[in-house]
């Protein structure tokens, strides 16, 4: 494990908005999908992000950088506790955005493939509709009226809904 | 937080979205709930719905099953609460699902059926040994009342023919536990 990047490569990222981020390469390592592209040669210097756009791409370089310095499971078993409870607050931390960046967030971290990202968000999500009713629903996630289920449509759902759980 | 600059309009992105955030949502109201927010979120939570626990005693309509969740893998079937089942009061049977099974489209995917308090006969346990044996992996009946005398043998059949077969677990009264394969 290294926290030292004095020597480490580096790799840069191009967002959508041609803002470009030098980052080592260890926190690019974080996405497969980067991973994939250095070990196949595929990376030129420059790394072109066209559907991410900047604001997105620095929350995820966050995001990988804390998650790339943190020691690894099972490195050393007495800062385990400490790192994991260390990394579970900045998650949480991390999540505290708005909707619209969340799903942002998540379609960059589905595209790049950073596996423990893409749960974070999904989890987010899915936790901020909780116990939520259909309506509310619709606000939390700003869903489009256009496509709202006909009273019919309605009736046999909430019918079917009556005998099936879980 | 800074404002962000644009609404998510484009339903195609919500569609990938909630393909990724249907398995985190696990329990059944808020499945239900997400089922009712739009014809996108209906479909989606239709074709991706792997687990469903239905009240027999209710609803007796298997056909609507498959049709509402054609890719179901795990399927619970619940008879009455055993204070109406005591004594042939109130019973409920299997077979018009076991019927359903049967049929060659209706829930391909299904690997898991459990059944709960539904009366049991040899016919029905034949016929699914038959259709779904090669591809159940999991099969539970708790608490069943066989109207053909309780011959756990058939049941056996169940597990011999299901190749994949990894768990079958017999409960006929609650003290009294047969453990399979």
């Amino acid at each position: 494990m290294s926290t030292s990047s004095s020597s480490s490569k580096k790799i840069v990222l191009k967002s959508a908005d041609n803002e470009t981020f030098e980052i080592d390469e260890i926190v690019a390592l974080e996405s497969q999908a980067i991973k994939n592209m250095i070990e196949d040669e595929c990376a030129d210097n420059v790394i072109p992000l066209g559907n991410i756009d900047s604001k997105t791409l620095s929350k995820i370089i966050e995001y990988c950088k804390k998650h790339a310095e943190s020691p690894k499971k099972d490195d050393n078993a007495d800062i385990d506790e400490k790192a994991v409870e260390d990394l579970k607050s900045f998650d949480a931390e991390f999540a505290k955005v708005d909707m619209p960046l969340i799903q942002d967030i998540l379609m960059a971290a589905n595209f790049l493939n950073i596996d423990n990202l893409i749960g974070l968000m999904c989890r987010t999500i899915a936790d901020r509709i909780k116990g939520k009713t259909p309506e509310e629903i619709r606000k939390i996630l700003n869903i489009n009226k256009n496509d709202l289920l006909s009273p019919e449509q309605e009736a046999k759902a909430r019918e079917e809904n009556s005998w099936a759980f879980d | 937080m800074a404002p962000t600059k644009r609404k998510l309009e484009n339903t195609n992105v919500w569609e990938e979205v909630l393909v990724l955030v249907m398995p985190y949502i696990h329990n059944g109201e808020d499945q239900t709930s997400v089922s009712l927010v739009s014809r996108r979120f209906y479909e989606l939570d239709r074709i991706t719905r792997k687990r469903v626990t239905v009240h027999a005693y209710y609803y007796l309509n298997p056909a609507s099953l498959s049709e509402r969740f054609p890719f179901l893998e795990a399927l619970t079937l619940k008879g009455p609460p055993y204070i109406f089942n005591d004594r042939g009061g109130y019973a409920v049977r299997v077979t018009p699902w076991i019927e359903e099974l049967e049929l060659e489209d209706s829930c391909l995917n299904l690997k898991e059926l459990d059944i709960r308090g539904l009366v049991v006969n040899d016919e029905d346990l034949k016929i699914l040994a038959q259709t779904r044996g090669m591809s159940l992996g999991i099969v539970n009946f708790v608490g069943f009342r066989s109207v053909d005398g309780d011959r756990v043998e058939m049941l056996v059949d169940v597990a011999v023919e299901a190749a994949p077969l990894v768990s079958l677990v017999v409960i006929r009264e609650l003290a009294e536990i047969f453990e399979l394969v």
